[in-house]
């Protein structure tokens, strides 16, 4: 309907006046006071607003507007059927409006006669009024020479146009208002319309006493007369007042317009942060990262008190990836005294937000080439090759390549403990809580009370050294038949892989069950040094679960989770074992040309990474057992694979490190600037340290690139590293100055407060 | 026989007849017309919708229309993992001064039309993101409450956020 609006100067000339700013009931009574809009504040309850609706239409008999239709004889309205429906959502209102659309025009030019014959209301009210209802024109026209001096009237002919703008939008146009109006409306006839009722109370006289008044005196300025035509504005009706300016913007030209346009933009500014429902406003910052986060706080009292949110930050941790699992959230903000005398200076932080102000400072630190963490150097016991190693905020645990665990702590670097049993060297370990399981070239697995120090079970039937282990911790793996949920396994479970080709599925032994523990160190100890020995070969063996057998060479890499063990072998296939099947092969990956060295999974996404001796990365499904994709680009063994996070990186003896979506098998970074193989490395999603001859490097995942050079220091190889959000751990080799190597425990710590 | 039709009728009682393709893209209307349609739809429904205004309402039905073929993912996906730039159509259509940008979100709201509450959402994050207190104090016709030391204090406290 616009496509005859080129009226290039006055741009809303020709447009319809619809919603509210319609002309409405022209016929109706005038406000008997100044109405000043309120603004209608929307409500979120919609109940309660169709309460009010319902209120409205049932006491009143219609809304503000009906309400001032009733004396109105001429308007045929019926709303009848409105009462009883409305409560029901599916029926609003009917509301009818009989031969609407002849009465709108008739409505019209009452209205216009009523501000012809007013004597008083003419000279105001005329200047719009040519431009009000075209359709109306001979009317309308006849009205506007009085008093065009004031406002310059570039159109005098009367504009072209199909039908009144009331007209077109007539089926709709009564209006239903949902406010409780507070001030009453008081039935005013239109003189033409009716002559004055005499039960009309005085209060409508008034008001048209107050209007008269108005109108005593002509105007003479520029001045009175804007007085004038701003005093009888408000007594419009609301949406007839939105009419009003409609039609003087109407007549206002472009630059005008663009005056208006900036200044009323400006004007509905406003606080939406502080306005918005509150669950509205959390979405909103949700999506906004740390640093506008804390810039918002500076705005004003309330937005701080907006951004002093725990959740807010709870959810920035973990979507930062500085604390991905919401169990360690739980445990750090128990307690969160110190936290806060450590790391805040203002009293009043929430703990969830000086957390993620510790951890972000502390992942900044490692970022940064200038920051020197507070490092301890261990040095003293040999030269041995560090051949596995993990460690918490109490211990480091290393198994070496001459038979022992070495323990030290993680705090003071002092050892600790050694773990003596094995009759050769340890190339597996793993420890959860106190129970530490290694497996060694011996072909026994022994299981540690690490608390003790005493070797609680040795697990025997491995024809040779057993070259990796995984313990597979009870997790939920899917539902049952009626919608539980299904957990698996029961308890955890130890997986031993072997030079032998065979996989053994142990149940593993507690020590912190305190079952049979404590006994066997009270009674014999000399005994309980030696281990309670459970042969794979033994019917009765209460230990051992199930013997997965069918690689035909060197198990080199198990990864279990759940019910899914996936194994890698020197045989080059990768197999999947479902224990919830029995422990059955449910497929072999057959794709790799050469040894498989190192496998990942992502239990969720069915899907599980395998790298070879073959240069390639291949992506499987290990539910159809088909090969997604390979990735290639490491141009020798891929010996090492991590997946953490939603985060895949894989390590090569081509001295490069490569940053994987493990989503799409797409490579995200390269990462080069070691000068030799890669022989160890260790990633949590943010940062990836490796280690290569010489050289321990940091990398930032985000950004996929080198960070750091963490120790500077090294002569010789890097044989483990491990790190933590605060620490990173490493075996590494020192070459004195009789060219003699020695090892070195290096504990580098970036959490020293600030204060 | 035409396909019946969706009234849905503003605050200030204009209707407003959609196709029920459009309609439904408003949860809150779409089990409307479920519940009471259990077998479909054989006449014009009628929905009053008694907290939208008719200008808002005609807005957001602008949008359902552009994207009553558009397939949202139905995700119930965690906060964590949105972060997505607004849709570049909703970007545009959402360049609305903020009383309409306000009145479009609590309507999307309260219609339950998450991917345009979404959109909303991310349109005021855009409009916060990279700007100074001060600028945001005239985004938003806010005036500091702050004295000078305490903002100094604020301002010490975040210090460790500002760029290296």
């Amino acid at each position: 309907m616009n496509n005859n609006n080129n009226n290039f100067t006055f741009p809303l000339r020709d447009y319809e006046a619809k919603y509210d700013y319609k002309l409405t009931n022209p016929n109706g009574k005038l406000s008997d006071v100044w109405l000043h809009k309120e603004y209608q504040k929307l409500s979120l309850q919609a109940n309660s607003s169709r309460e009010r609706r319902k209120r409205n239409v049932g006491e009143v008999g219609g809304t503000d507007d009906d309400n001032e239709m009733v004396p109105c004889e001429d308007i045929i309205l019926s709303d009848s059927d409105s009462v009883g429906t409305v409560s029901g959502t599916a029926h609003p209102p009917k509301r009818r409006l009989t031969a609407l659309t002849v009465n709108e025009n008739m409505n019209s030019n009452k209205m216009m006669s009523f501000q012809i014959d007013s004597p008083g209301c003419v000279q105001p009210s005329s200047p719009f009024s040519n431009r009000s209802s075209t359709s109306n024109s001979a009317l309308a026209t006849a009205t506007t020479p009085a008093c065009a001096p004031t406002i310059p009237d570039p159109h005098q002919q009367p504009v072209r146009r199909p039908r009144t703008p009331n007209a077109i939008n007539s089926p709709t146009h009564t209006p239903v208002s949902d406010e409780d109006d507070p001030i009453q409306q008081l039935p005013l006839p239109s003189p033409s319309a009716s002559p004055i009722d005499s039960e009309q109370s005085h209060a409508s006289k008034l008001s048209f006493e107050s209007i008269e008044r108005s109108l005593t005196t002509i105007p003479t300025t520029q001045g009175e007369l804007m007085d004038l035509m701003t005093n009888l504005f408000g007594y419009f009706n609301e949406r007839n007042q939105n009419h009003f300016i409609f039609r003087l913007l109407q007549n206002v030209n472009r630059a005008s317009l663009s005056t208006f346009n900036g200044l009323i933009h400006n004007s509905l500014k406003r606080d939406l942060l502080t306005n918005l429902p509150v669950e509205i406003t959390m979405k909103i910052l949700k999506y906004l990262d740390y640093q506008t986060l804390l810039t918002l706080s500076l705005v004003c009292k309330s937005w701080y008190d907006k951004i002093n949110n725990p959740d807010l930050w709870i959810n920035l941790l973990m979507k930062d990836k500085l604390i991905t699992d919401p169990e360690i959230i739980k445990q750090e903000l128990h307690d969160p005294q110190q936290l806060l005398e450590q790391w805040c200076r203002l009293p009043n932080v929430n703990p969830a937000q000086a957390l993620y102000k510790k951890r972000s400072i502390i992942v900044n630190r490692w970022m940064d080439p200038n920051y020197e963490p507070k490092r301890i150097s261990v040095t003293g016991h040999g030269n041995k090759v560090v051949t596995c190693l993990q460690h918490d905020d109490e211990k480091i645990v290393t198994g070496v390549d001459d038979k022992c665990i070495l323990i030290y702590s993680t705090k003071t670097g002092k050892l600790m403990r050694v773990l003596e049993g094995h009759e050769g060297g340890v190339w597996a370990l793993k420890y959860t809580g106190n129970t530490l399981v290694t497996g060694s070239t011996d072909r026994t697995v022994r299981v540690w009370n690490m608390k003790t120090g005493i070797c609680t079970h040795v697990f025997r039937g491995h024809t040779s050294t057993i070259r990796c282990l995984d313990i597979i911790h009870p997790t939920v793996v899917g539902k049952d038949a009626n919608g539980n949920d299904l957990i698996f396994p029961q308890f955890p479970l130890l997986v031993t892989g072997s030079r032998d080709h065979n996989i053994h599925v142990w149940k593993l032994p507690l020590c912190d069950d305190g079952d049979d523990v404590d006994d066997d160190t009270v009674v014999a100890d000399e005994n309980a040094r030696t281990g309670n020995t459970f042969d794979s070969s033994e019917i009765d063996n209460p230990y051992l679960i199930a013997v997965l057998s069918g690689h035909t060479q060197s198990v080199r890499s198990i990864s279990g989770f759940g019910n899914i063990i996936i194994s890698g072998s020197y045989d080059s296939t990768v197999r999947v074992w479902d224990l919830l099947d029995n422990g059955n092969c449910k497929h072999i990956l057959t794709g790799h040309q050469d040894r498989v060295y190192s496998t990942a999974m992502d239990f969720h996404a069915k899907t599980c990474f395998s790298g070879s001796m073959d240069s390639t990365i291949n992506m499987w499904n290990f539910e159809t057992g088909k090969l997604i994709k390979t990735l290639e680009g490491h141009s020798s063994l891929v010996g090492l694979l991590s997946l953490v996070d939603g985060v895949l990186v894989s390590a090569a003896a081509d001295a490069t490190l490569r940053i994987w979506d493990p989503a799409t098998g797409e490579i995200s970074s390269k990462l080069k600037g070691h000068g030799a193989a890669i022989t160890c490395f260790e990633h949590d999603g943010l940062r990836v340290v490796s280690g290569s001859e010489k050289m321990l490097k940091l990398w930032d995942v985000k950004r996929g690139c080198f960070a750091r050079d963490l120790l500077a220091d090294v002569t010789g190889g890097i044989w483990q590293v491990r790190i933590d959000y605060k620490r990173c751990v490493a075996a590494v080799q020192r070459f004195n100055e009789e060219e003699e190597g020695e090892t070195f425990i290096e504990i580098l710590d970036f959490s020293e407060p600030p204060k | 026989m035409s396909t019946p039709k969706v009234i849905i009728i503003s605050s200030d009682d204009e209707k407003f007849p959609v196709e029920q393709k459009v309609a439904e893209k408003s949860i809150l209307i779409k089990n409307m017309i479920n519940d009471l349609n259990p077998d479909g739809l054989e006449e014009d429904f009628e929905i009053p919708t008694p907290n939208v205004r008719s200008n808002v309402l005609s807005k957001v039905l602008e949008w359902c229309e552009h994207h009553k073929n558009t397939v949202f993912a139905d995700d119930e996906d965690e906060d964590v993992k949105k972060s997505l730039p607004v849709e570049e159509w909703d970007k545009n259509f959402l360049k609305v001064d903020q009383e309409m940008l306000y009145e479009i979100i609590l309507a999307a709201n309260y219609l339950n039309i998450k991917p345009l509450l979404e959109s909303g959402c991310k349109m005021v994050a855009e409009m916060i993101k990279g700007k100074s207190p001060e600028e945001l104090r005239r985004t938003f016709n806010i005036v500091s409450d702050f004295s000078p030391e305490e903002e100094a204090a604020i301002r010490r406290e975040n210090e460790w956020a500002e760029d290296r």
